[in-house]
């Protein structure tokens, strides 16, 4: 699906998860897996939390990396896609 | 401020199994292996309390002889206290919940714990006697989407099992329970305490299991009941039973001489037990109570516990004087202070069963050798040569 920045992602159902010092660990019972994320990649699971949209969390992490707005978004938006092919995330769509 | 450049978002570690992490059995090896393993072990390092046992309840459809939960008369934690329980947890760190009893499924708010459990992230194993699944509560189990669904396998036919369960026809009803689970993709493993009521069928259960498909394990340890009684005296296996069943077994091991500095378990790291009556405990046989949620946040209660203080920093082989001179403690995997507690109230004590285990590791790795006694059963034979033999 195309994203868009006012999409709200979050954790799937089928996953558990916490962050430890900056390191997320996230286990997917049912298929018998544990994955980790890098520190920014952990941050942006964090970040995730139902509430907050895709454009929010770009914002957030441009307050915190040093980075311009197209790599943030264009980084961002391959790692949503990649926690969404691998069902560690699943959509809704913000408040019209 | 901004001081940082951001990298790729990648997956730095890709998938590993995590079956493997059982909650710490007394008898687990470890081994540092891989980048999760590796965060595993600064857990234990970090005090993250990472892996939970929670007792919701101790009532139980069954008998079982050995059964060593001892019900208080005092109230057991109700559904709201349970979750505020679940919501303290998760701001600690804890991430892996083993869900048991009891039998979990005497209560009747079990799926609102365990429900809440999920939606605070937890990955959940659960332990049941299995024989009050029916198809609805199958379905919501798997619904939870749990790691595992550890279920007690007590013989191969109605009859043993019934002997050791005190109930009937527990096996058709455990079978029943088990296939359930299987027919809607659940993972099932199958946990046999080996006793002289159901060691004769220990083959018939191991082709059970393969013929199920489900992993399985059996272990010979009998603990004491959480009152102290020898409540299963009986019907433990003789020390010479347990060696065979050891040696029978043959698992590979590796044969390694302890310096001061090693631990034979990581009670007190980064796991714990929880009562149904509130009791934070370091293990499941480890019952020196920690403190109770009813009185004090389960932050404060893992990180200051005295027993939890004294496990991190003096549970090694330097303190255990018994285990530290003992000749074959190279093939010694199993030692359990809780076991060791439980017999004489000595933390720092051996443990008989570690010591059957170590003998038999001894005798696999030097076929005709008889294996030397270890410090423990050379005290006891003493004390039987003088006082007599109660068995």
């Amino acid at each position: 699906m195309t994203i868009e920045m006012s999409d709200i992602p979050i954790h799937h159902p089928v996953t558990a998860s916490r962050v430890f010092s900056g390191q997320a660990l996230v286990i997917t019972p049912a298929a018998n897996t544990v994955r980790m994320f890098n520190p920014t990649g952990s941050r942006i699971w964090k970040l995730v939390d139902g509430r907050r949209s895709v454009g929010e969390i770009i914002q957030t992490l441009m307050a915190e990396y040093t980075v311009d707005t197209e790599q943030a978004t264009r980084t961002s938006l391959e790692f949503f896609a990649m926690l969404e092919e691998k069902q560690l995330i699943h959509w809704k769509k913000a408040p019209v | 401020m901004l001081t940082t450049t951001i990298p790729l978002f990648e997956t730095v570690n890709a998938t590993a199994p995590a079956t493997t992490r059982d909650f710490p059995a007394c008898d687990a090896e470890f081994s540092v292996g891989d980048a999760f393993d590796h965060l595993l072990g600064g857990f234990d390092q970090a005090h993250v309390p990472y892996m939970g046992l929670l007792e919701l309840t101790h009532k139980c459809n069954l008998d079982c002889v050995m059964c060593y939960n001892v019900p208080l008369a005092q109230p057991e934690l109700t559904t709201a206290e349970w979750l505020d329980v679940l919501e303290q947890m998760a701001e600690a760190g804890t991430l892996r919940l083993t869900l048991s009893g009891g039998e979990i499924l005497t209560r009747r708010d079990f799926f609102t714990i365990a429900g809440h459990a999920r939606t605070l992230d937890f990955a959940l194993d659960l332990k049941t006697n299995a024989t009050l699944i029916t198809p609805e509560s199958a379905d919501r189990i798997a619904a939870l989407q749990p790691v595992q669904v550890d279920i007690s396998l007590l013989g191969a036919s109605d009859s043993t099992f019934d002997a050791v369960a005190g109930s009937k026809n527990t096996f058709t009803r455990v079978l029943r329970g088990v296939q359930l689970l299987q027919a809607r993709g659940v993972a099932v493993k199958l946990n046999t305490l080996l006793l002289n009521l159901n060691v004769h069928e220990r083959s018939q259960m191991v082709d059970l299991a393969r013929t199920l498909g489900v992993e399985y394990k059996h272990v010979v340890k009998l603990s004491r009941s959480d009152d102290g009684q020898e409540k299963a005296g009986n019907t433990q296996l003789s020390t010479d039973a347990i060696t065979r069943v050891l040696e029978d077994n043959r698992a590979d091991f590796a044969v390694q001489a302890p310096t001061a500095e090693t631990r034979t378990c990581k009670v007190g790291l980064s796991s714990f037990l929880i009562s149904p009556y509130g009791e934070i405990y370091p293990c499941q046989e480890l019952r020196i109570s920690a403190g109770n949620l009813r009185r004090q946040s389960f932050g404060s209660i893992w990180r200051d516990a005295p027993i939890f203080q004294e496990l991190r920093s003096r549970h090694t082989y330097a303190n255990f004087p018994e285990c530290r001179v003992c000749p074959i403690n190279a093939y010694c995997v199993g030692r359990c202070s809780g076991l060791a507690w439980k017999r004489d109230g000595n933390l720092y004590g051996a443990d008989l069963t570690a010591c059957a285990q170590a003998q038999a590791h001894y005798q696999q790795r030097n076929p005709g050798q008889l294996a030397p006694l270890t410090p423990l059963q050379a005290k006891q034979r003493r004390h039987y040569s003088a006082n007599g033999n109660p068995a």
